[in-house]
C-alpha cells in the first residue's frame, strides 16, 4: 500500500483548506463558548472590579467611624463608652412620605428631617454630662458623613450580591455605570471628616463667609434655630442680613428665617448666595449670577423661601460660586475663600442696580457656616 | 478621584482692621473667621481672622 499521499498533518492541520475539522473546531469552540457563557465571564470580570471599589467603601466607612468614635472619646467626654450608641446611630433610617399625596408632601417631609435634627441632637446631648453648641454640630455633622458612608457602602454591596446570587450580568451594568460616581461623593464625604473634627471652614460656606462681613460691627439677633439676623444699611437702602449662626457646623433655618423675616420687615427684593456645583470643565471659584433661591438641600427651604416670595411678589437674585461635591464639604480652598471680595462686591452692584433708595433688601448667605462666625 | 500626593494645609489669614496689615499662619485650634485675636501692635487697631483656607502642595 502506499502512503506517500496521505498527509495527516496537511489534513488536521492544513491551512490551505478552508474544511480543515480541527481548524473550524478552533473558530467554533470560542463562539459557542461566548454565546452561552458571555455574560458570565463579563460577571466575572466585572465583579473583580467592583469587589475592589466595596473594599474602598467598607475602608472609608470603617476608618471614619474609627474617626468619629476616637473624636468623641479623646476630644470630648462621654458619660460612658459611646461606641454602642454610636453604632446604632449609623444604622438610622429614614421613611419618606407617601409621594402620592395630593395635598403636598413638602411639609411631611419637613416635619421628618426636622423631627430627625432634634432627635439627633437630643441623643447626642445625652451622651455628655457638659457639651457645647459647637461639639453637638460637629458630631452631628461627622455622624451624618459616617451614616451616608455606611449607606453607599450597604446598597453597593446589595445589588452587587444580588447580581452575582441572580448570576444577571445586566443587573451588574447600572452598579458598573454608578461606581465611579459613588467613589467620588465617597471619598469627598471621607476628606470632609478633617476639616469637621477641626472646624475649619468648608467651601460650602462661602455664602455665610460674605454675608459674616458683611454683618461685622453690627447688632446680631435670633432669626430661628440657629440663624441669626441683622439689619444695616447701604446706599439709601435698608439692608437684612441673614445667615446660619457661626461658627458652628450647621445651615440653619433659612427656609423658615425667611418667612418670618418677609412677612415682618417687607422686603423689595432677596439676593441669595450660595455655592454651587460646577459643570466638569468649569473651574473652582468661578462666580455667577442668577435667578430664583439659590439653597440645595432636601428642597424644603427652597419650597418655603419660594413660596413666601411668590406670595409678596418678591424678585429673587443670586450669585454662586461654581465647586466640585468634594470641594463644598472639605476644607475651603483658597481659590474659594479669594472669591470672597468679588462676591460682596457683586452683591453691593445687584443692590444698586434691582432696587431703589429707602428699599429694602434681604440678602441670604445660603450654606454650613462651620469655622466663620459673623 | 482625589490625586494620592496631594498635601493639603490649612492657614488662617490675620488682619488689623485699621491698618490692614495682613499675616499668614498655619491654622491652630480654636481658630475661626471673624475671631478677634488681639490688639495691633503698630497702630493699636483690632486684629481679627479674615480667611482660613487650605493650599494643596502636590508631590
Amino acid at each position: 500500500m502506499d502512503f506517500s499521499n496521505l498527509d495527516i498533518l496537511d489534513e488536521f492541520f492544513g491551512m490551505s483548506d478552508d474544511s480543515n475539522p480541527f481548524m473550524m473546531l478552533i473558530w467554533i469552540l470560542p463562539i459557542i463558548l461566548f454565546v452561552f457563557y458571555g455574560q458570565r465571564i463579563q460577571l466575572i470580570i466585572t465583579s473583580r472590579e467592583i469587589k475592589k471599589k466595596m473594599a474602598e467603601l467598607e475602608q472609608f466607612r470603617n476608618d471614619s467611624r474609627n474617626d468619629l468614635i476616637d473624636y468623641v472619646k479623646q476630644k470630648l467626654t462621654p458619660n460612658d463608652d459611646p461606641t454602642k450608641k454610636l453604632d446604632r446611630f449609623f444604622d438610622y433610617f429614614t421613611i419618606m412620605p407617601v409621594d402620592i399625596d395630593p395635598n403636598g408632601i413638602i411639609p411631611k417631609i419637613h416635619h421628618l428631617v426636622r423631627s430627625r435634627e432634634d432627635a439627633t441632637r437630643k441623643q447626642i446631648k445625652s451622651m455628655f454630662s457638659e457639651i457645647n453648641t459647637l461639639e453637638i454640630t460637629k458630631v452631628q455633622n461627622l455622624l451624618e458623613i459616617v451614616t451616608t458612608l455606611q449607606l453607599l457602602h450597604k446598597v453597593v454591596r446589595h445589588l452587587f450580591l444580588t447580581a452575582k446570587k441572580q448570576n444577571n450580568y445586566p443587573l451588574i451594568l447600572p452598579l458598573q455605570m454608578m461606581l465611579p460616581f459613588i467613589m467620588e461623593q465617597a471619598e469627598a464625604l471621607k476628606d470632609a471628616i478633617p476639616a469637621f473634627k477641626k472646624g475649619q471652614p468648608i467651601g460650602d460656606g462661602i455664602g455665610p463667609l460674605v454675608v459674616g462681613e458683611m454683618m461685622l460691627d453690627t447688632k446680631k439677633q435670633s432669626a430661628e434655630f440657629e440663624t441669626v439676623y441683622s439689619e444695616s444699611e447701604f446706599d439709601g437702602r435698608k439692608l437684612i442680613l441673614l445667615k446660619a449662626e457661626g461658627p458652628y457646623a450647621t445651615v440653619g433655618r433659612p427656609g423658615e428665617a425667611t418667612e418670618l423675616l418677609v412677612e415682618k420687615l417687607k422686603p423689595n427684593i432677596i439676593i441669595m448666595i450660595d455655592a454651587a456645583l460646577k459643570l466638569e470643565g468649569e473651574d473652582t471659584g468661578d462666580v455667577a449670577q442668577g435667578f430664583g433661591a439659590a439653597i440645595g438641600g432636601i428642597g424644603t427651604d427652597r419650597f418655603k423661601i419660594e413660596a413666601v416670595a411668590t406670595k409678596h411678589d418678591i424678585p429673587i437674585f443670586a450669585i454662586v460660586v461654581r465647586q466640585s461635591v468634594k470641594d463644598a464639604i472639605t476644607l475651603m480652598k483658597k481659590e474659594i475663600s479669594d472669591q470672597a471680595e468679588n462676591v460682596r462686591k457683586q452683591v453691593y452692584e445687584m443692590i444698586t442696580d434691582n432696587s431703589n433708595p429707602n428699599e429694602t433688601v434681604l440678602v441670604i448667605g445660603v450654606g454650613n457656616t462651620l469655622g466663620v462666625a459673623q | 478621584m482625589s490625586n494620592k500626593n496631594e498635601i493639603v494645609t490649612a492657614y488662617t489669614l490675620r488682619q488689623c482692621n485699621s491698618c490692614k496689615e495682613q499675616s499668614k499662619q498655619k491654622f491652630s485650634d480654636g481658630d475661626y473667621v471673624f475671631k478677634e485675636i488681639s490688639k495691633c501692635s503698630s497702630c493699636d487697631g483690632q486684629i481679627i481672622i479674615t480667611k482660613i483656607f487650605g493650599e494643596s502642595l502636590t508631590q
